[in-house]
């Protein structure tokens, strides 16, 4: 029996070992040799059995996973996008002050120094109060032209990676020619983005808030896009972009696995979100465009993040 | 108390959906086992539990490799079952008390 049980697990070991998917197999096979039922009754019966019974289980597992409250792929990958979009919104307020101001401490603009005690916490929790006592960020033509003299100092892209549930944020040279972020605007992008991003002239700035943001940016790209309905599937080139083109900030979430592998299988580990924000303080042509399409009345909750403007009482 | 119980299953809407399926899927394994009369039922749920994921593809990709597994686990186990089988039945016992005569 000692020799049997090698004989047939080492070989269907290594199968399971190679593919993960695969770890039944001698699982199986074990329960074929040493099970009771199996040594009683002979192999080939409890193996029948064994496979009735599991292609029953699987059915029902089938046929529920398909009827009750069906939950895709997609949905899952936008909340967690969104979680991961959250997360970088608290991030790039801290290096949108680096960057500019060269201190943390110090506030990329307005009159209220930034209150630690306030931001990046409630705002975020959907609470009584908490969005509301956050003014928005001013983003009238006045106040951006105050902001046309704010210049970066050195880096003037962020790019931001969130993928396999890590996310880490890192400043990189503005892109010049066609780099792979300037292909992928260039083929998708609005032309305002396009511009921005090969001119390098983009700074960093915040993305958004949080799941229903994520959700809102489906919405937008469909409404932006109604031709392209390959942009929610990522059907085309392994690539979906769900595009926040308000006020020329752009997210671009990329499938870098195989779709026909990894996005449909959807579980976390395997789908590697790869997100780029690219903002520019200009208003160009194209966030004029989009500034005309009222896309700041129709996405109410999608504010601008700035930590360093915050008009509560107990802020000043 | 209620907003926030409200809140709270709209941030854990997908754990909550998944556990939801697994309990119809497990109790509707385990009634069709019963009513089928299977020698070991308990297989069938717990072979719900496993293939159950998250979304409706993992779920697929999940029973799929499953089946694919158990089954090449079962002709894999069977193809080398004679051979070291401890537990003879008469004719095993018969055929190799023949095989030992000289």
């Amino acid at each position: 029996m000692a020799l049997a049980l090698v004989a047939v697990v080492a070989p269907l070991a290594v199968v399971a070992a190679y593919n993960p998917a695969y770890r039944i197999a001698p699982i199986t096979a074990i329960l074929v040799l040493l099970s009771p039922v199996g040594q009683h009754a002979g192999a080939l019966e409890s193996a029948v059995d064994r496979m009735l019974e599991i292609g029953l289980g699987c059915v029902v597992a089938l046929a529920v996973a398909l009827v009750v409250l069906p939950t895709h792929a997609h949905r899952l990958l936008v909340e967690s996008a969104g979680a991961a979009l959250k997360l970088m919104s608290e991030q790039i307020g801290k290096l949108l002050d680096v960057q500019i101001t060269g201190s943390d401490a110090a506030p990329v603009s307005g009159s209220a120094p930034p209150c630690p005690a306030f931001h990046g916490k409630r705002r975020f929790r959907g609470g009584r109060g908490g969005a509301r006592a956050y003014q928005p960020f001013d983003w009238s033509p006045r106040s951006m032209a105050g902001r046309q003299n704010i210049e970066p100092a050195a880096p003037r892209s962020v790019h931001y990676w969130a993928g396999n549930g890590r996310t880490f944020a890192g400043t990189a040279a503005p892109p010049t020619g066609r780099t792979p972020f300037a292909a992928l605007l260039g083929r998708r992008g609005l032309p305002g983005c396009q511009r921005s991003c090969n001119r390098g002239t983009g700074a960093a700035t915040a993305v958004r808030r949080s799941d229903t943001s994520a959700r809102r940016l489906c919405c937008r790209d469909d409404r932006v896009a109604p031709r392209r309905p390959d942009a929610r599937a990522g059907r085309r080139g392994d690539r979906a972009d769900l595009r926040d083109v308000l006020y020329g900030w752009t997210a671009v979430f990329e499938f870098t696995g195989s779709r026909s592998l990894h996005a449909r299988s959807g579980t976390s580990e395997s789908i590697s979100i790869g997100v780029t924000a690219l903002a520019s303080p200009h208003m160009n042509a194209g966030e004029k465009r989009l500034s005309s399409r009222g896309s700041a009345a129709a996405f109410p909750a999608l504010r601008p993040l700035d930590r360093s403007i915050c008009s509560c009482s107990r802020c000043r | 108390m209620g907003r926030r119980f409200i809140f709270w299953v709209s941030r854990h809407q997908a754990e909550l959906l998944l556990g939801l399926r697994m309990t119809v899927a497990s109790l509707l394994a385990f009634a069709l086992a019963a009513w089928f009369a299977l020698p070991q039922g308990y297989f069938a749920v717990l072979t719900t539990v496993i293939v159950m994921h998250g979304s409706v593809g993992g779920s697929v990709n999940a029973t799929l490799y499953r089946l694919i597994g158990t089954f090449g686990g079962a002709v894999w186990g069977v193809s080398f079952q004679p051979p070291f089988r401890t537990r003879r039945s008469p004719r095993w016992r018969w055929r190799s008390w023949r095989w030992l005569r000289p």
